[in-house]
C-alpha cells in the first residue's frame, strides 16, 4: 500500500485538488473538444442514431441485440437446415 | 483474486498459494464465496418471483400464439410486448445511463434528445443502492463485520462508482468503448494516491466480494442454448478457434516468453481470446490471480479494443472483404462485445447481426472457460508437488466455491430459456431488465474497491518487461489469422448461403 497516510495534510490534499482539477480539465474540456472533432463526431453521431453501446461488456448489454436474435431465428425458422449444413 | 478469507475487514492478502484450511459447514455462511452463491441466487429468484408476479393471465396463450405467427415483424413485437409485461416491475432498477457531451448532469437528469423524454435516473441508482447496501450489509454482518461501520463506508464506496459511471459515460469515452472498470479503477487510484484510502472505508472495500457476487449473477446471462444461435458456423467461428487461441496463448506465454506469474498469463490468454473484461474477471476469480494483473490485462485489452474498433472495419474495407465475413471476423478478434457491435454497425446492418451474434456465442464460452480454469488451476498449477495424485477433496477444498453458483445459475436459466414454455422471455428479461443492471454496480464497486487498495507502482511492476503486452500483441496475432481462415471457410465454401440470406435473400 502507498504511505501517502504518513505525509502532511497539505500535501495530500494539494495531490487532490490536483487529481481532481486533472480529471475536471480532461473531461470537461479535452474530451468534448475532442468530440467535436469531425471524424470523432461522426463515429459518435453513427454509434447513437443506431443505438449501439460500445462500452457493453456483455452481450446481454447490447440495446441491439434483440434484432439480430430475431434475424437468426427467422432463420432458423424458414429454413431449419441451413445453419447445420442439411 | 486472491483468497477468500473469513469476513476479511482489512486489505485481503495477495497471495495465490497459500494452503487452504479444510472445508467446514461454517464456511457456508463466513466465507465470501459461499455468501456470492447466496446473494446472486437470492437476486435472481427475486427478479423471477417480480416477473411472474407480474404475468398476465393470459401469458400461456398469448406466449403460444407466436409460433403460429407467420409475420416475422408481427411476432416479434408481440413477443416483445410480452417480454415487457414481465420487465415492467424492473423499471425501479433500470438505470439506464445516457452518455454525455459537456455537461456531466445529463447523464442523470435531462431529456432524451431522440424521443423529447424527460428522465432521471436517481431514483434507479438509489434503488440499486439500497438493494446492494440490504444484501451486502447482510452477508458482512453475518461474517462479523458491524454493520454501523459497513453501511458508511459502502455508501462513499457506492458514491465513487457513481463518479466512475459518469466519467465513463463521456460520449467520446463511451462510443470507443473505455468501460467503466478502468473508470473505477481510476477513481480509486486517485483517492489512494492522494489523500489516501480513509480506513473506515476498509469494511466495504471488498473487492472479491463484489466480483464472485457478479459472477453468479453474470451466470444466469451465460444461455448455453444459445451458442446453437448460429448453428455449426457460430460454433466452429466461436467454440473452436477461441480454446486453441486460448490455449496456444498460454502455452506460449509459460514456454516462450517465460512469464512468472501463471495467473497473468492466464487472465491476459482468456481477456485476449474469450470475451475482453468479462471473461478477465471470471478467469481472474476463477484462478485467484492478483488484482493488479486483472487490472493490467484490462487496460492492455481495453487499450487494443480501441484500435482493433476504429482500424478493422478499415482494413476489411480496404482489402474487398464480404462484410458479413469480416463482421464474423470482428464478432471473434474484438475483445470487447460493445467494440464488436460497433466495428460491426461500421461494416452495414447484415454485419452487424453477425458480428454481435458471433460475439455472443463466444460470450457463452465464458462459463466454460471459468469452470476449466479454476479445475485447471486446483488440479495442476495448485496441487502438492509431493503427493502422487490430486485427491478430490483436495480439488474440493481449493475450488472456488463461488464458481458453483456460477455454474448452477448458467444451467438453471439455460434450463429456463429452452425448456420452459415462456421460459425464454422470463430469462431474458430478468437478466436483462433486472440482473444485469445489479451485476454492472458490483462490478464497478469492485474495481473501484481494486483502485482503493492497489499501489500503482505494484501495478506497473506487473508490467515491467512488457511481457504481458508482448504476449497481447502474439496471442491477438494468432488469433486473427485463424479466426479469418474460419470465417472464411465457414462462410465462404462450406455455407456461402448464410451471407445471402443474411442480407435479404
Amino acid at each position: 500500500m502507498p504511505t501517502v497516510q504518513h505525509q502532511p495534510l497539505s500535501a495530500r490534499l494539494a495531490k487532490m485538488a490536483f487529481a481532481l482539477t486533472s480529471l475536471a480539465l480532461i473531461w470537461l474540456v479535452l474530451l468534448p473538444a475532442l468530440g467535436d472533432y469531425p471524424q470523432i463526431r461522426r463515429h459518435i453521431d453513427t454509434m447513437q442514431a443506431a443505438d449501439i453501446n460500445p462500452s457493453a461488456m456483455y452481450y446481454s448489454e447490447l440495446p441491439n441485440l434483440p434484432a439480430s436474435e430475431a434475424e437468426f431465428r427467422r432463420i432458423h425458422r424458414d429454413d431449419p437446415g441451413l445453419l447445420w449444413g442439411r | 483474486m486472491s483468497q477468500s478469507e473469513p469476513a476479511p475487514s482489512s486489505l485481503p492478502a495477495e497471495s495465490v498459494q497459500t494452503p487452504l484450511p479444510p472445508t467446514q459447514w461454517s464456511d457456508l455462511w463466513k466465507l465470501e464465496d459461499w455468501w456470492a452463491i447466496w446473494l446472486g441466487g437470492a437476486l435472481l429468484a427475486l427478479g423471477c418471483f417480480l416477473a411472474l408476479q407480474n404475468r398476465p393471465a393470459d401469458f400461456a396463450d398469448r406466449y403460444a400464439q407466436l409460433a403460429s405467427q407467420t409475420d416475422s415483424t408481427k411476432r416479434e413485437a408481440e413477443r416483445k410486448a410480452l417480454g415487457d409485461t414481465l420487465s415492467k416491475p424492473f423499471k425501479r432498477w433500470e438505470a439506464k445511463l445516457k452518455s454525455w457531451q459537456s455537461n456531466p448532469r445529463e447523464t442523470l437528469v435531462g431529456t432524451d434528445s431522440k424521443t423529447g423524454a424527460p428522465y432521471n435516473f436517481v431514483p434507479p441508482i438509489t434503488m440499486i443502492f439500497l438493494t446492494l447496501l440490504v444484501a451486502f450489509g447482510f452477508a458482512a454482518w453475518v461474517m462479523g463485520e458491524r454493520y454501523i461501520y459497513f453501511a458508511p463506508a459502502f455508501a462513499v464506496v457506492f458514491l465513487l462508482s457513481v463518479v466512475a459511471q459518469i466519467l465513463a459515460s463521456q460520449e467520446v469515452i463511451k462510443n470507443y468503448g473505455l468501460e467503466y472498470p478502468l473508470w473505477g479503477l481510476l477513481i480509486g487510484l486517485c483517492v489512494t494516491h492522494t489523500i489516501g484510502t480513509p480506513r473506515f472505508l476498509f469494511p466495504a472495500v471488498r473487492t472479491e466480494f463484489y466480483i464472485k457476487t457478479g459472477l453468479v449473477l453474470l451466470g444466469a446471462e451465460v444461455l448455453l442454448n444459445q451458442l446453437l444461435e448460429l448453428g455449426l458456423p457460430g460454433i466452429c467461428i466461436s467454440w473452436i478457434v477461441t480454446p486453441i487461441v486460448l490455449i496456444g496463448t498460454y502455452w506460449f506465454g509459460q514456454r516462450i516468453l517465460k512469464i512468472e506469474s501463471r495467473t497473468l498469463n492466464m487472465v491476459v490468454a482468456a481477456d485476449m481470446s474469450v470475451c475482453g473484461v468479462s471473461a478477465a474477471i471470471a478467469t481472474a476469480a476463477a484462478c485467484r490471480a492478483k488484482k493488479e494483473e486483472l487490472s493490467l490485462a484490462i487496460g492492455i485489452s481495453l487499450t487494443f479494443t480501441v484500435v482493433m474498433m476504429v482500424l478493422m472495419p478499415e482494413f476489411i474495407r480496404a482489402v474487398g472483404l464480404d462484410p458479413v465475413v469480416g463482421a464474423a471476423w470482428i464478432g471473434g478478434t474484438i475483445d470487447a462485445t460493445g467494440a464488436v457491435a460497433a466495428a460491426g454497425k461500421t461494416l452495414g446492418e447484415s454485419a452487424l447481426k453477425m458480428a454481435t451474434t458471433v460475439k455472443m456465442i463466444q460470450n457463452i464460452l465464458i462459463g466454460v472457460i471459468a469452470f476449466g480454469v479454476s479445475v485447471y488451476w486446483v488440479t495442476f498449477v495448485e496441487r502438492d508437488r509431493t503427493a502422487p495424485r490430486v485427491s478430490p477433496w483436495e480439488i474440493w477444498y481449493r475450488l472456488p466455491k463461488f464458481i458453483l453458483g456460477f455454474l448452477a445459475a448458467s444451467l438453471a436459466f439455460s434450463w429456463l430459456h429452452s425448456s420452459v414454455l415462456g421460459g425464454d422471455l422470463l430469462a431474458e428479461n430478468v437478466t436483462r431488465g433486472f440482473t444485469r443492471y445489479l451485476r454492472e454496480w458490483m462490478f464497478c464497486l469492485a474495481f473501484v474497491s481494486i483502485g482503493l487498495e492497489t499501489n500503482f507502482i505494484e501495478l506497473m511492476k506487473s508490467l515491467k518487461g512488457g511481457k504481458a503486452v508482448t504476449l497481447y500483441v502474439v496471442g491477438q496475432t494468432f488469433s486473427l489469422i485463424l479466426s479469418l481462415a474460419m470465417c472464411w471457410l465457414m462462410l465462404k465454401i462450406v455455407f456461402p448461403d448464410v451471407i445471402q440470406k443474411l442480407n435479404g435473400g
